[in-house]
C-alpha cells in the first residue's frame, strides 16, 4: 500500500520539477560548492562543521518547509472525505509523504556525508553514533512537520508557518556559525545539529543534546500519532 | 438487511447546534436514494457521520448490516463516495489516478485485468478521450467525472454521493446520471440540491430541513404531498362560454390567463374549452418538483 502512495506523491511533482530542482538540487548543491571552493582559506574542520549545518538545515527545508504543507492538504476537510472511503488509512498516506520527503532529501544527506568524509577522515567519525544522530534529525523533524501540519489542516495557514518557521529555525541556531549563547539551546535544531557534529568528532560527546533531542522525538511523535491517527477526524477543533 | 440504515440520528455540535436531529434513513437493496435539503440542512453533517468523520452524538449508522461506531473498516470496505468538491490531483493522468485507486484497492491485480476495468470506467463516463489528460488541464465537469469513476472502479456495493453533478453543464450531467443508474451498485445515497437529478435518479426521497427530516416518499408522493396552483394562458378559436371559465380568469385581447387551484382541475377546464370552441394558443405553468419542495420548505419554516 506504501509504494503506490510514494509512487503517487512523487508522479504528482512532475508538474513543479523545475521548482523541485532549484530548491531541492541547484540552491542547496550550489551553496555546498560554495563552501567547498572556499576551503583554502579554512580547516577541515570549519568545512566540515558548515556542511554539517548544510545537512541539517537541507531537512530542516524539507521537512519543515514542504512536508508540513503536504500534510495539512491532506487535512482539509474535503480531502479528509475523500480518503475516508479509499483503501490506505490517513495514517499510511501521511507516512508515504514521509518517506518520499525523506527520499528526495537523501541525495543532499549522502553528498554532504561525502564531503564530510573526505574532510574528516573514516578515523574520526563514529559511524554508529551519525547513523542515530541522522535518524533523530529525520525522525524528529518529520515528527514536528507532521504533527503542524495535521494541526493546521490548511496548505494556506500552513504556508505562513512554513515561511517563517524553518528560517527562525536555521537563523537562531548555530548551522553556519559558531556560537554557544545559551538561548539557542531552546531551539530543537542546536540540539541535532549538535548530536551530528559530535558523531563527525566535530564536537565532545554529551549525553544533553542526545537527551534533549531523544525527549522531542518522543514528544513530537507522539502529537504527530494524537494528530493523525484518531478515528472522527474532523471532530478535532481546526 | 437494508444498505444503509441511519437511525435515529442526532449530532450536535460542541457550540450547541443541532446539525442532525433524530434522523432515520433506509437505503434498501437496488435503491436510490435521495436527500434533498437547503444550505444548512444537515446533509454534509449526515455525510460526514456516515464517512466515519464525524461522531454521532445519538443514533447509529449501519452499513451492509455492520454499526460504523463498532466496525468503522466496514466504510472503507463497503462504501465509495464522490465528493461535492472537485478535488482533482494537478500532476497525475486520469488514467494514473484510476490506476493508482484500483491498485490501492485491489493490490497487484494483472495489468490486463487493470487497463481493462480502467477502460470500462472511463468509457463510462465519457472521459475515454481525457484518459491521458493532467489533472490540471480537466474542466469542472471532468473532475466530477473523474470522482465519480474513481468510486466506480473500485467495485464497491454502496455509493455515497455528494452534489455529484453541481458546477457540470448538461450533457455531461446526463452522462453522469446514465452512468450512476448503470453503475450496479447495491444501494445508493444521494445528496442534492438539483431537483431535476432527484426525480431523475432517486426511487425515494428524504427532505431534510433544518437538521429534520420533513417529508420523505417518492418524487411523485412528495409532488401529491401538497396542492399548487396551476396557470393556463390560451387564446381560443372562438369566444369561450362564460360558464366554462373558472372564476379567477382574465382577458387581455383574445389572450386568456386563467388559474386554477390544482393542474388536475386546469386540465379538465383546458379539455371542454377544446371541445366547446377550439384553441389555437395554449401555455400551462404547473409546479415543478423545485417548486414544490421550495413550498415544502417553506411551509415547514413556517
Amino acid at each position: 500500500m506504501i509504494r503506490p502512495l510514494i509512487e503517487m506523491e512523487l508522479k504528482g511533482m512532475r508538474i513543479y520539477k523545475t521548482f523541485l530542482f532549484v530548491n531541492l538540487l541547484l540552491m542547496p548543491f550550489a551553496l555546498l560548492f560554495m563552501m567547498i571552493m572556499n576551503s583554502s582559506s579554512r580547516t577541515p574542520e570549519d568545512i566540515s562543521y558548515l556542511v554539517s549545518g548544510f545537512i541539517v538545515v537541507s531537512l530542516v527545508s524539507s521537512f519543515l518547509g514542504t512536508l508540513t504543507n503536504r500534510v495539512s492538504n491532506i487535512f482539509e476537510p474535503s480531502v479528509l472525505e475523500l480518503y475516508s472511503t479509499l483503501p490506505p488509512r490517513i495514517s499510511k498516506v501521511v507516512l508515504a509523504q514521509f518517506l518520499t520527503y525523506s527520499l528526495l532529501v537523501l541525495p543532499q544527506v549522502l553528498i554532504g556525508l561525502v564531503v564530510i568524509l573526505y574532510y574528516q577522515g573514516v578515523s574520526r567519525i563514529n559511524a554508529p553514533l551519525l547513523v542515530l544522530a541522522l535518524l533523530l534529525t529525520f525522525l524528529e523533524l518529520g515528527a514536528l512537520a507532521v504533527a503542524i501540519g495535521a494541526r493546521i489542516g490548511n496548505p494556506y495557514k500552513a504556508m505562513a508557518v512554513t515561511t517563517i518557521l524553518p528560517w527562525l529555525l536555521v537563523v537562531f541556531s548555530p548551522a553556519y556559525y559558531r556560537s554557544s549563547f545559551p538561548a539557542l539551546y531552546l531551539n530543537p535544531v542546536t540540539h541535532l545539529l549538535l548530536c551530528v557534529r559530535s558523531a563527525i568528532g566535530l564536537q565532545e560527546i554529551s549525553p544533553i543534546p542526545w537527551l534533549v533531542s531523544g525527549a522531542l522525538t518522543v514528544i513530537f511523535t507522539a502529537l504527530a500519532i494524537r494528530n493523525v491517527g484518531s478515528s472522527y477526524m474532523l471532530e478535532k477543533p481546526f | 438487511m437494508n444498505v444503509i440504515e441511519i437511525d435515529n440520528l442526532t449530532k450536535v455540535y460542541p457550540d450547541g447546534t443541532r446539525a442532525n436531529d433524530g434522523i432515520s434513513i433506509n437505503v434498501k437493496r437496488n435503491e436510490i436514494v435521495g436527500l434533498i435539503g437547503p444550505n444548512g440542512a444537515g446533509k454534509t453533517t449526515l455525510i460526514r457521520q456516515l464517512l466515519g468523520l464525524l461522531k454521532p452524538t445519538k443514533g447509529s449508522i449501519r452499513v451492509m448490516g455492520e454499526d460504523i461506531a463498532e466496525n468503522p473498516d466496514v466504510i472503507k470496505r463497503t462504501l465509495a463516495y464522490v465528493p461535492q468538491y472537485p478535488l482533482s490531483f494537478p500532476s497525475l493522468r486520469v488514467e494514473e489516478v484510476l490506476e493508482y485507486v484500483f491498485r490501492m484497492r485491489y493490490g497487484n491485480a494483472p495489468r490486463e485485468e487493470t487497463e481493462k476495468k480502467i477502460s470500462e470506467v472511463l468509457s463510462l463516463v465519457g472521459l475515454d478521450g481525457a484518459s491521458k489528460f493532467f489533472g490540471y488541464q480537466l474542466s469542472g465537469g471532468m473532475k466530477k467525472s473523474l470522482l465519480l469513476a474513481m468510486a466506480l472502479v473500485q467495485e464497491l456495493p454502496v455509493l455515497v454521493l455528494d452534489e455529484p453533478t453541481s458546477m457540470v453543464d448538461i450533457v455531461t450531467k446526463h452522462r453522469l446520471w446514465e452512468a450512476i443508474m448503470n453503475s450496479n451498485r447495491e444501494g445508493i445515497l444521494l445528496a442534492s440540491h438539483d431537483m431535476n437529478e432527484v426525480k431523475a435518479l432517486c426511487d425515494r426521497v428524504y427532505l431534510l430541513v433544518h437538521g429534520k427530516i420533513v417529508a420523505s416518499g417518492t418524487p411523485a408522493d412528495i409532488v401529491s404531498m401538497i396542492k399548487m396552483p396551476t396557470e393556463v394562458r390560451l387564446i381560443p378559436q372562438r369566444e369561450i362560454p362564460s360558464s366554462i371559465l373558472p372564476k379567477e380568469h382574465r382577458k387581455r385581447g383574445n389572450l386568456y390567463e386563467l388559474a386554477f387551484d390544482t393542474l388536475e382541475k386546469a386540465l379538465e377546464t383546458v379539455e371542454a374549452i377544446n371541445r366547446s370552441v377550439g384553441v389555437s394558443y395554449l401555455e400551462i405553468e404547473s409546479p415543478s418538483f423545485e417548486n414544490l419542495v421550495i413550498n415544502l420548505i417553506g411551509r415547514d419554516g413556517e
